[in-house]
């Protein structure tokens, strides 16, 4: 392979079968030693939209692991069924579905340089050596390893190594590209680095991704749509944005958003939410008198003079851009967290009054929003 | 890898009868090759029950008969096989020749031989390794490295070449071929107490040890070699074990050095020489040759048996520290 | 390390009874070995020696020689014994050390893919390693035996008459070939144990996400062995290789053990099967000569070992991935 014939090649790679991944009832059990079945994914349904990168997001042991090996077949579901396109993949085998899958430890055989690793893929299905090299080759350009192609996985950084794996992942040109956890072997200053390179890659190839984290603020920086998942069964789908703001149910509530948002209990009377110190907040919401559990973003509390939310400082923390205030409420011992900006200096024990500009009322038993 | 789950059932069946038939000839390989490995053992314990006719006998008799080939009850067998081994056959009277047909083996000195060289071996042995390994592992000093690459050399060795001297240096002092106890146990044990495999082995096992652990002892004020004693050893109390059994097993099937520079001989008074190899060896040698042979195969398979039995026992009784422990020394070399 | 303090006298208080040990016993006869090899006609003041004498030795010098040279090792090339005893050797590791890897090989790799039963097949190959060598040594003699070995009647009864001349009696049926048939058969006997239990936790050390990518690149199962298990296991290859090979040129209890004889042969021929350390063994004791010729030859065997090391090395370097 002359060096000549390597760089003729074009840098942009666009020609990926962008296919739409659609999820039907999917269920995943697993039997254990002792013969306990845990339900791993549960009639999980969903639509991926083509070329669009999705963030499956939930805490440990939600399922979503699961659920991208389902997506990649090295996982049978008990039941549903898997499309790719017009495609039923339910029964087709991983190498013949026409993914590719970055594990979270990358997977790059360590005996084998960078191109080996690349090429490996494609050497399987009998691909003639020129044309490999080629392909193999820009697939690196694209990730941006080309100079790293005769070194060995030892000899790399850990975001050089995942780059790679993206290349051996991406060289035979799959329909979906599936990530399990691609930043949480990275620290944290490569994490901001890697996440906008996989964002860079997804829009150049087109190519439809999934990547599964569980760190909130990551899945929601890069995705075009976020799935949330808890305990096997999806929560909500949506953009970042929407499903930050408009949370379908207490989980996704509280899962999405860094300081976590304030839980506070409350009964909801004639349209109205009644805190526990007396404080009353008018809502909308249409629906019998009950005990709910109120939402309250911390971002959402604004200092007002005519605020009706009283409460007294405990804690002010300065960090630099905003100033976030613990505070508990007036008569009573709950606590909740504040950001407000930063040009107001307040002491503990101080009495402030917040307005909220948007508050979120759930059903106390099944965590349901209501409107 | 499951790749039968995406198969239809046309693909499915030819896929399981393949997985059948290649799961079969597996289990028939190893089963063959364990049949291999388990005939002689089989052969020798049952052998040394046998009377020596049916040993010879063109016949091939799984389990002891008669001389009719009936198939004999386990109380019926020769054990008297094992009290010839112990207390010889003596000739009938009037018999030319010396008095013994075949001398009496005397297992208990053997055994108490060997078990006594392998303590002593064993107990330097281990004071030596532990002390060395923790040096190369934990202390820092100028030449460290330089030392302990040194040491790996003599590994690749082969141990023949320091045979010749230190059969001189041995046999200058006198201690060769002694009939006094403590020199002989010297000759038998010292040249093996220094051991660089064990020290390389018990090495790795100190390093793996964290680096908090000490700094945590050195705050609570431990001097170093304490912190060996007390905490180092029995965190390497595995490795240590295995030593042992390794260690221990290694004087068991001793042979070459033992001949060498001991009297093994059947017919010494005191045999404070003999470890059990050669004790076997000499009394048993020949015994194809000699006259009235006859008598000796069976007796061979007792000796046999007689020596490998207590070791299978420690073995089964071992297995995990003894396996586990072979091949971890074999993933660090 | 965190500390920079020098543990210099502690590492010397640690180290020095090994050192110590090693001196004497080790470093102390190679060095003595070497300079043996090259004194002529080095014996010992041509007494034998007693018991409670030193007998003058000092050291280095002592004893008496002609003078420097090579004579040890001339006598040794030139004794046709040792020639036997060397292709004899060579003979030995030829044959045995490629078959029991091979076979240890791939019953490794046969019971890392069975999971029934692998701990009660695991157990069973390892049995030999903790044997005897002189008791099996002549339980196969016994098994090999021409007219009433184990091995005999069933071959003779499916019609193959292979082992026959397996005697270790007087006769003369006993031919090298034959002898070195059962010789190998004990050796490989003995031998898998050992590198069974390292190539099985070499398998077993690989990790299974290796397999799944491979799987994902659409790799068949052979792909998948020689591309991805072999490689990963090839250290492991290495280590047993070389140590194998240095362990057959040792070869010696097992020829004793196996012809029951005292020597390396039946009755008629007791140098039939006669290693280069038999060969060193018997200038030891019984040579005329005795420490100058033994340490010359077992100079040359270490030197052979050594080529065949170093060989061993420079061809895996392209092969072996760490």
């Amino acid at each position: 392979m002359r060096k000549e014939e390597i760089n003729a090649v074009p840098e942009n790679v666009t020609f990926y079968n962008k296919v739409e991944v659609k999820l039907q009832n999917l269920t995943k059990e697993f039997v254990d030693k002792k013969g306990e079945v845990t339900v791993a994914v549960n009639d999980f349904s969903v639509t991926i939209p083509a070329g669009k990168l999705i963030g499956l997001l939930g805490p440990s042991g939600c399922g979503k692991s699961t659920t991208l090996y389902l997506i990649s077949g090295l996982y049978k579901p008990n039941a549903g069924s898997i499309y790719f396109g017009d495609d039923d993949v339910t029964n087709t085998p991983p190498e013949k579905r026409g993914i590719g899958l970055v594990f979270q430890n990358y997977a790059l055989y360590p005996h084998m340089t960078v191109r080996q690793n690349i090429v490996f893929p494609l050497e399987n299905i009998r691909v003639p050596q020129k044309e490999a090299q080629i392909r193999a080759q820009k697939m690196a350009e694209l990730v941006h390893i080309g100079d790293l192609m005769d070194r060995k996985p030892n000899q790399l950084s850990g975001g050089q190594q995942q780059r790679v794996a993206i290349a051996r992942a991406l060289v035979k040109e799959p329909r979906v590209l599936l990530l399990d956890e691609p930043l949480s072997n990275l620290d944290a200053r490569l994490r901001l680095q890697t996440r906008e390179e996989i964002r860079r890659i997804q829009k150049e190839t087109g190519i439809t991704t999934i990547f599964v984290t569980h760190d909130q603020e990551e899945a929601m920086s890069i995705s075009d749509e976020i799935i949330v998942m808890n305990e096997g069964i999806k929560q909500q789908i949506g953009h970042p944005q929407d499903v930050y703001e408009e949370p379908i149910n207490l989980f996704v509530a509280k899962f999405l958003g860094n300081p976590p948002v304030n839980i506070v209990p409350g009964l909801l009377t004639d349209g109205k939410v009644i805190l526990e110190n007396g404080i009353e907040i008018s809502t909308g919401i249409d629906k019998p008198n009950q005990p709910v559990d109120i939402g309250l973003r911390p971002e959402y509390l604004k200092l007002s003079a005519q605020g009706k939310i009283v409460a007294i400082v405990d804690f002010v923390e300065h960090i630099g851009r905003d100033t976030m205030l613990i505070c508990h409420l007036i008569d009573s011992d709950i606590k909740i967290r504040a950001i407000i900006a930063s040009d107001r200096r307040l002491q503990p024990g101080e009495q402030i009054k917040f307005d909220c500009a948007k508050l979120f009322v759930f059903n106390k038993t099944t965590g349901e929003r209501y409107k | 890898m499951n790749r039968e789950l995406y198969l239809d059932p046309k693909e499915l069946k030819i896929f399981r009868t393949k997985q059948i038939i290649g799961k079969t000839l597996l289990y028939l390989f190893l089963t063959i090759m364990a049949i291999y490995i388990f005939i002689p053992f089989y052969w020798m314990i049952i052998s040394s029950v046998k009377e020596s006719w049916e040993i010879e006998s063109m016949r091939l008799t799984i389990l002891p008969v008669d001389k009719q080939y009936k198939l004999l009850w386990p109380w019926d067998w020769q054990w008297s096989n094992y009290k010839d081994l112990l207390f010889g056959i003596k000739k009938a009277e009037g018999e030319i020749g010396t008095e013994w047909l075949f001398r009496p083996m005397h297992f208990h000195l053997m055994f108490r031989n060997t078990v006594l060289v392998g303590l002593i071996t064993t107990a330097g042995t281990i004071i030596l390794t532990i002390l060395a390994a923790f040096a190369f592992s934990r202390l820092n000093f100028k030449g460290r490295d330089l030392v302990f690459s040194i040491f790996l050399m003599t590994m690749m060795i082969p141990g023949e070449i320091y045979v010749v001297g230190n059969y001189y240096t041995f046999s200058s002092l006198g201690w060769t071929h002694s009939s006094n106890l403590w020199e002989i146990i010297g000759t038998l044990t010292l040249p093996f107490v220094g051991s660089v495999f064990y020290t390389f082995f018990l090495r790795q096992t100190f390093r793996q040890i964290p680096n908090e652990l000490y700094l945590a002892a050195k705050v609570d004020g431990t001097t170093d070699f304490k912190y060996l004693w007390k905490i180092m050893v029995p965190i390497a109390s595995a490795t240590i074990t295995t030593i042992i059994i390794l260690s221990m097993i290694g004087v068991w099937n001793a042979f070459v050095w033992p001949s060498l520079v001991t009297n093994a001989s059947n017919s010494t008074p005191d045999n404070y020489h003999l470890l059990v190899s050669n004790g076997l060896f000499e009394g048993l040698k020949n015994a194809i040759d000699s006259s009235g042979e006859r008598a000796i195969l069976n007796l061979q398979m007792a000796g046999s048996t007689m020596v490998t039995v207590p070791l299978l026992i420690v073995f089964f009784l071992c297995k995990k520290y003894i396996m586990r422990g072979v091949s971890r020394s074999g993933i660090k070399g | 390390m965190v500390e920079f303090k020098k543990d210099g006298w502690r590492a010397a208080i640690a180290l020095t009874p090994m050192i110590l040990f090693l001196l004497v016993f080790t470093f102390w006869p190679i060095i003595n070995s070497v300079i043996w090899a090259f004194l002529d006609d080095f014996s010992y003041g041509g007494k034998a020696i007693s018991h409670g004498e030193l007998g003058g030795y000092r050291w280095i010098t002592g004893g008496t020689f002609i003078k420097v040279g090579i004579a040890n090792f001339k006598s040794v090339l030139t004794d046709q014994l040792f020639w036997v005893a060397l292709r004899n050797t060579a003979l030995i590791v030829i044959v045995s050390v490629p078959l029991t890897v091979i076979i240890g090989l791939g019953i490794a790799v046969g019971l890392n893919s069975i999971k029934k039963f692998q701990g009660f097949y695991q157990t069973v190959f390892f049995l030999p390693y903790v044997t005897n060598t002189i008791a099996l040594g002549m339980v196969f003699a016994t098994l090999f035996h021409q007219n009433y070995g184990l091995v005999n009647i069933v071959f003779n009864k499916i019609g193959f008459a292979w082992i026959n001349g397996t005697t270790f009696t007087g006769t003369t049926d006993v031919t090298l070939v034959t002898a070195l048939t059962v010789l190998t058969a004990y050796t490989v006997w003995n031998g898998l144990a050992f590198k069974i239990i390292v190539f099985l936790s070499g398998l077993q050390n690989i990790d299974k996400q290796y397999y799944q990518a491979a799987q994902i690149d659409s790799a068949s199962r052979w792909r998948i062995f020689s591309k991805i298990t072999v490689p990963l296991l090839s250290p492991m290859i290495l280590y047993i290789t070389i140590t194998s090979f240095i362990g057959a040129f040792k070869a010696y209890s097992s020829v004793i053990a196996i012809f029951g004889t005292g020597r390396y042969g039946p009755e008629g021929e007791p140098n039939m099967l006669i290693t280069v350390v038999g060969y060193i063994y018997d200038k030891m004791e019984y040579g005329g000569t005795p420490y100058g010729v033994a340490a010359a030859a077992s100079l040359i065997l270490f030197f052979i070992i050594l080529i065949i090391t170093v060989l061993q090395l420079q061809i895996s370097k392209k092969r072996v991935h760490y």
